[in-house]
This record gives structure tokens, sequence and C-alpha cells, in this order.
């Protein structure tokens, strides 16, 4: 068995160590190298955010077991560590709306209300790999009403150097940082509520793929410069594209001289066809950019008590759980694979999924063969 | 000569009348005057500041000074603003957001935590409904919709389940400067009111607002009052904004607890409307953000203010910005309903221009003038008679 750095690396496999999270290519493999030099596979939990257990039906649960922040960030890594998460991913949640019977991206719009991000002071008290996001333009998929940027202005200018300024400067030497995500499952595609880009409006689709180019080449190369400008220590893991609708290969020519990895979400179907479509996927998309991978957004999900309506193929948490290793087992070795980040934590009321249910218990079923898959990875990877 | 810590209790309420002390801030009509009573049972006038962020003090000029006296966020609140505010005599954070970019973008509001760890008074706002007038990121709800209901119910989880208890906490802020733009509210919801039922389609969608905002708060903390949003003043220049809708006054009667104005003029100009507003919501009323400015570094006496005869609140200079202050807080607390006035805002930025510090956290002049009246603030008001 491999033996465990303090941030969670292999310590059989070791690089020059930095100091920072980097990336290195070796053996046309590529590798994610923690601070001190050892070989890092991210392994991330989602949406871990505290107000799941705050509802009238669990805040007692949180105010017994927990009663302060600081305490239920404790709880939290200490059971992820268990689990075999290495990883604080994308904190925010899901928290309100719904997508009806069947997500569909390019059908009705849906608006799914997201919680409030983690701080600074936050991650320090959690003291572990973490990665955090910059929203840096309101254009998400499950965002009913987006704002597309005139992303030439100095508007956009301006507030993308605020955000390099008040975030990345408070970052910029923490060595548990992995790195920042851009905007969750951005629009790059059209997006359901018709709202675009100005200068993308009322193009056809062979144009429109076109001309986003030149949007999205301006939006990388703003955005990376003020985090560059402010963090020159970090990866940039940049935005977080969501893979079951499609990302335009415009997209990733434009994010190429400017990102460090390609970062997509993608939650695919429960069956050996829809795995070796994901692996398919992305290996196509990861040759265009010539990026690693990291998964940063995949999970399943099974209808429960509280949740009756989240019907799936998957016939409870026993399922769940090979769901979930098949998934990832599918894409573990491949040379590009950096890691994946799981959806979610506390099952609520509007994801209406979890690795715990809506009283701060896992579920037994799931966590325990995801825990020795966890656990086992680095052998795997021998 | 001063004599706060003889007259002034821990959150900053006056020793010198007590009435029932239920541990947390709550207002009381007394011989037809409105007060408000701090948890001790002490009568408390807000003096508060509005727009407080540290990015202001992050750009190249001015990076050294924030990481070599305060270093962390954490510093920064105890050391930078709250210990300021406590020597100029301030005695609540009335709202952290600031205008931090071009195009109104405003940083975010600080956490729960921050507010509850950073041992003063403090108004957090709560983002129920994204309409300021100056957000070009607005969102109108549908707000008859359950996704608005559990939005609401997040927000109040977010916040009041971290603060219930905590005496520190006045109460609770919505929206500034909501804008009810019944085409916005109409195109959300997917509804077009019949031709002459606009007023009553605007007012259920206002009645509606305030009641899922109210009961959120009220299913988490049943402590703290209501602040609701700060409804913005109307302008007496064709530029500027014209009245709120008077359903707005009407409707949040039976859900907030306070008017809160947020009004950009001397206390002459608006008397007589706040006069009206509070007749009609029978509130006592926080004055939540607002200033004078003189002219600096940045602001210089050629630079437009603001749009909407906002230059009212030029002032020549730093000494007669401190002047301008206590007049205005004198004839506020006069009025018998006005409990507070919130200042706009803590440092100066390149965007905003002026504060009470400059962005190199030299506080200006007037803060001197500001911490003498604020030291026998009850006196000076004349709330020890």
């Amino acid at each position: 068995m491999s033996g465990i750095s303090p941030y969670g690396g292999d310590t059989s496999r070791k690089f020059e160590a930095t100091g920072f999270f980097r990336l290195e290519k070796a053996d046309s493999s590529w590798w994610m190298v923690d601070p001190d030099g050892y070989a890092f596979i991210t392994i991330g939990l989602n949406h871990t955010d505290e107000t799941n257990l705050k509802y009238e039906h669990n805040i007692d649960i949180w105010r017994e077991k927990y009663g302060s922040r600081e305490n239920w960030i404790k709880g939290l890594t200490k059971e992820m560590k268990e689990w075999g998460f290495n990883t604080i991913g994308w904190t925010s949640d899901y928290i309100s709306g719904d997508w009806g019977q069947a997500l569909d991206w390019f059908g009705d719009p849906i608006n799914l209300g997201h919680s409030m991000p983690w701080t600074v002071s936050d991650y320090k008290k959690a003291d572990m790999p973490y990665v955090i996001q910059l929203r840096v333009a309101e254009i998400e998929d499950w965002n009913g009403y987006p704002h597309f940027p005139d992303v030439h202005s100095e508007e956009f200018e301006a507030y993308c150097e605020y955000l390099g300024r008040s975030i990345c400067q408070d970052y910029a030497d923490d060595k548990n940082l992995i790195g920042y995500y851009l905007v969750d499952i951005p629009a790059w595609l059209p997006h359901a509520s018709g709202r675009d880009f100005n200068v993308l409006q009322g193009l056809d689709e062979r144009t429109r793929n076109i001309k986003v180019y030149d949007v999205a080449y301006k939006y990388y190369e703003t955005v990376t410069k003020y985090i560059r400008k402010y963090d020159p220590n970090h990866l940039i893991l940049g935005d977080r594209y969501n893979g079951n609708k499609g990302i335009p290969k415009s997209v990733l020519t434009a994010m190429k001289p400017f990102v460090d990895v390609l970062s997509v979400q993608y939650f695919p179907d429960n069956s050996e066809e829809g795995y070796q479509q994901m692996k398919d996927d992305l290996s196509e998309w990861q040759q265009l950019c010539d990026k690693p991978v990291i998964l940063a957004d995949i999970g399943n999900f099974c209808c429960t008590k509280m949740n009756p309506n989240r019907v799936s193929p998957l016939n409870g948490q026993a399922e769940r759980a090979q769901d979930y290793i098949h998934s990832i087992d599918k894409v573990l070795d491949q040379p590009w694979f950096l890691g994946w980040h799981w959806c979610a934590h506390v099952e609520n009321k509007a994801r209406g999924w979890g690795v715990k249910d809506p009283y701060d218990q896992p579920y037994d079923e799931f966590i325990n063969p995801v825990k020795d898959f966890n656990h086992k990875v680095y052998t795997k990877l021998k | 000569m001063t004599n706060r810590g003889l007259t002034m209790n821990e959150f900053g309420g006056y020793t010198g009348k007590q009435y029932e002390a239920t541990g947390f801030f709550y207002t009381k009509q007394i011989d037809g005057k409105w007060l408000l009573i701090d948890p001790k049972g002490n009568p408390y006038f807000i003096v508060g500041i509005a727009h407080v962020e540290d990015s202001c003090l992050k750009h190249e000029e001015n990076i050294h000074i924030y990481k070599e006296r305060y270093g962390s966020r954490e510093k920064w609140i105890s050391d930078c603003v709250v210990k300021s505010l406590k020597e100029w005599g301030f005695n609540t954070l009335a709202w952290t957001k600031q205008w931090v970019a071009q195009g109104m973008r405003h940083s975010p509001e600080w956490t729960p935590e921050e507010y509850k760890n950073s041992g003063i008074c403090y108004i957090p706002h709560i983002d129920f409904l994204n309409i300021e007038r100056w957000n070009q990121q607005h969102i109108y709800w549908d707000v008859f919709s359950p996704e608005f209901e559990e939005w609401c119910d997040y927000q109040a989880r977010y916040w009041c389940t971290s603060l219930a208890d905590d005496p520190y906490n006045i109460g609770y802020a919505y929206t500034a400067r909501p804008d009810w733009d019944i085409d916005k509210f109409s195109e959300a919801m997917g509804i077009k009111p019949k031709e002459g039922e606009e007023d009553e389609f605007l007012r259920k969608i206002i009645e509606r607002y305030y009641k899922v905002t109210h009961d959120a708060i009220r299913r988490y903390d049943k402590n703290h009052l209501i602040f609701g949003d700060l409804i913005e003043g109307c302008d007496c220049l064709p530029e500027g904004p014209a009245a709120p809708p008077q359903a707005v006054f009407t409707e949040m009667k039976k859900y907030v607890d306070i008017l809160s104005i947020n009004w950009y003029h001397p206390f002459d100009v608006m008397h007589d409307t706040v006069d009206e507003w509070q007749g009609c919501a029978h509130k006592p009323v926080f004055l939540s953000d607002s200033a004078f400015a003189a002219p600096n570094d940045l602001l210089t006496t050629d630079e437009p203010l603001f749009d909407g005869g906002w230059e009212k609140l030029r002032v020549q200079d730093e000494i007669a910005r401190g002047h301008a202050y206590i007049d205005m807080i004198k004839k506020a607390a006069n009025t018998g309903y006005i409990i507070g006035w919130g200042w706009c805002g803590f440092m100066q930025n390149k965007v905003r221009k002026y504060g009470l510090k400059d962005r190199f956290d030299r506080p200006y002049e007037v803060t001197k003038i500001m911490a003498e009246f604020n030291a026998n603030l009850y006196e000076n008001l004349g709330m020890n008679k």
C-alpha cells in the first residue's frame, strides 16, 4: 500500500517539490503534484454547505453535534479523510428550484439557486487541499436569469481586476489551495433562457460557433491576467464546462493559452455505455486543448425518503456506490486524468442527493464501498 | 472631553435611562416618540457606517499597508474597522457591501461569522431580491413561485440560524434602493396585468415579497428586528428616481419593524417626504445610507458626484463635512421617529472616491469632529432629557 503525504499525495511517486500544487507531464502522463512533490489524485467532495443541516428538520442535529461553523468544518474534514476524499471541491450547493422530470440543457430554462461560498478563514480551519471558484460572469446553465458581460468593456476588465485583487491576493501563499475554477457550467453554447453575449445574439449556429471564439478568448485572457497578477503560484482550473451539454471546439481553442486544466462537469448515464461515452468525450476534448482533465462535478442519485422525485436507473445506495466505482474506474488510468470531485455532501430538499442523508448520517451502503475504492486509488495506478 | 464609558453601555446605548431589558434590540413608542432599545434596556441611537470592504486597501500602491498593519481579514476587521469605528464613536456596522468596480459592481456582504465575531453592533443585509436600481445583474423573481420561497428559506437559514441568539445583531435589512419595475416582474412571472389593474398587480407582488421574506426570517429567528428594504429616496430633479410605489409603505406594515430610507440628500430636502412616508408606514425610521463628501485627491471639485441631484451632498472641506454630519444627525433625531443613520462609507476607493479614511488608511479630519460629537451622542441629541 502506498504511503500518503500530508496533502494526500502518493509518497511512492516523487517529483520536484515547489511548495504549491502544480502539474507535471512524465512519460506522456499528466500528474498533479502536491506541494511536497508527491503525485496527487484530487478526490474531492463538492457542495459542502452548512445550511443543508440548518433546516427545521435537522437544525437540532447541527446544534447538538457541532454548534459552530468551526466545529462543523472540523467534523466534515475528519469524515472526508476517513472516506478517502482529499480535496474540498466547489462548496456552493444547489439550494432552491427544480429541474422537473428530466434535465434538458436546451429545453425550458431552469433556475437553481446556489449557496454562498466558503471564506479564506473557513479554508484555514479546514487545513486540507481545496479549490475555489471565481464567478467571473453570471452565465451558468442553471441560472434562470443570466447576465452576459461585454468582455471587451472596461467594466469587465475592472471586475476581473477586482476579483484578482480581492480574492486571489488572499490565497496566493496558501499551500493547500490547488487552484481556481472559473464559472460553473457557463453557457458557451446557447443558454436555455435565450439570453446571450450581445455580439452573438441573432447569429445562426455556424456563425455563432465561430464568433464565440473571440468572446471566449478575451474572457480567458482578461480574467487569467488578473489571477496571475495577484497570484502567480496556483493552477488555473478554468471553467467547469457542462460536459453533458457539450463544449464548443472554439472555446477549447480559446482557453488553451490561458488555462492549465480542462475541468468538466459530467454526469454519465448509469451504464457501461454511459461510462464509455464519458471517457470518449473527455478524451476528445482533452486532445483538442492538450490539457489534463479534472472531472469537476460528477455524481449520481436515486430516490430517497425525502426526495422520491430523484428517480434514476439506480435502485438504492448500494447501486449508487457501484456506479461511482465503475464510472471513475473507466477513466482512472487515462494519462490525462487528474481526479474527480463528487457531488454532493448532505442530502438537502433542493438537490435531493448526497453521500449523507438529511439527518447527517452517511448512507453506509454507499460510503463503505466508495471509501474502499478511494483509499486504493494509488495502488490501482501502480 | 468625552464621557463615553460613563453614560454608554457595551452596545453603545445610553445608561441614563432604563427600560425593559429583553436581551435583544427592540423598538418602543414612548410619549409619541420612537425609541430603539438595546439588549440591556437602554435607549440606543444608531450611528452606523455603511460600505466596509477591504479590497480598497489591496492595490499595488497600498497593499503594503494592509500586509504590514493587518495581514489577514480577521485583523483588518478588528484592528482597522472596529477599532476605528469605536475611536470615532460609531456604534454599528450598518451595511458592509461596497461599490468596488465600474458597472456598479458591489462586493459581497460580510459573512454571519464575521459580523458575529466583530464585537460591535450590526445590521446584516440579506439578498432576498437583487433588484437594486444600480444592479446591472438584477434578478426579478416570480415571488409567487415555490422556488422563491426556497430561495428565501435558504437566505434565512444562512443568516438567521447563525445570528438568532446574538445580542449585537440589531436586525436584518434587505435590498438597497429596490426598483419596483412592474414590467420586469411581469416578465419573470409570465403574466401581464390588464390595463388599469397595474397598481393592484404590483401591490400583490410587494405584499407577497414582504410576507415570504418575513416568514423565512421568523422561521429561524424570532428575536431580531426587520429593517426591510432600504427604500430609495425620491428626487427633486427630473433625472432622479421617482417616489416608490405607495404599496411599499402600506404592504410592509405587517412584515417589517422599521422603515429604512436610503436618501442621498441633506435632511431639509427630504424632511417633508420622510414625514409623509413615516406617517403612512407608522414605523420608526432608519436613515440607512448617506453622507456628505468633501474634495480629495480622487474626488476633485470638477468631478461629478452622482446622477440625480447628489451634488447637494458636496461640502467645501472636511470641517464643513463634520458640521454637516452634526446638523443632519441632530435634525434627524429631533423628528422623534428617526432611530439612527448609517454613514456612507468607511474607506475611500477608486470608484466611490470618498470615505472616512483615505485609501492609505489615514482618517480624514472629519472623524475628529464626529468623534467629539459621538462621544456625547445622547447628550448632544437631547436624549438624556
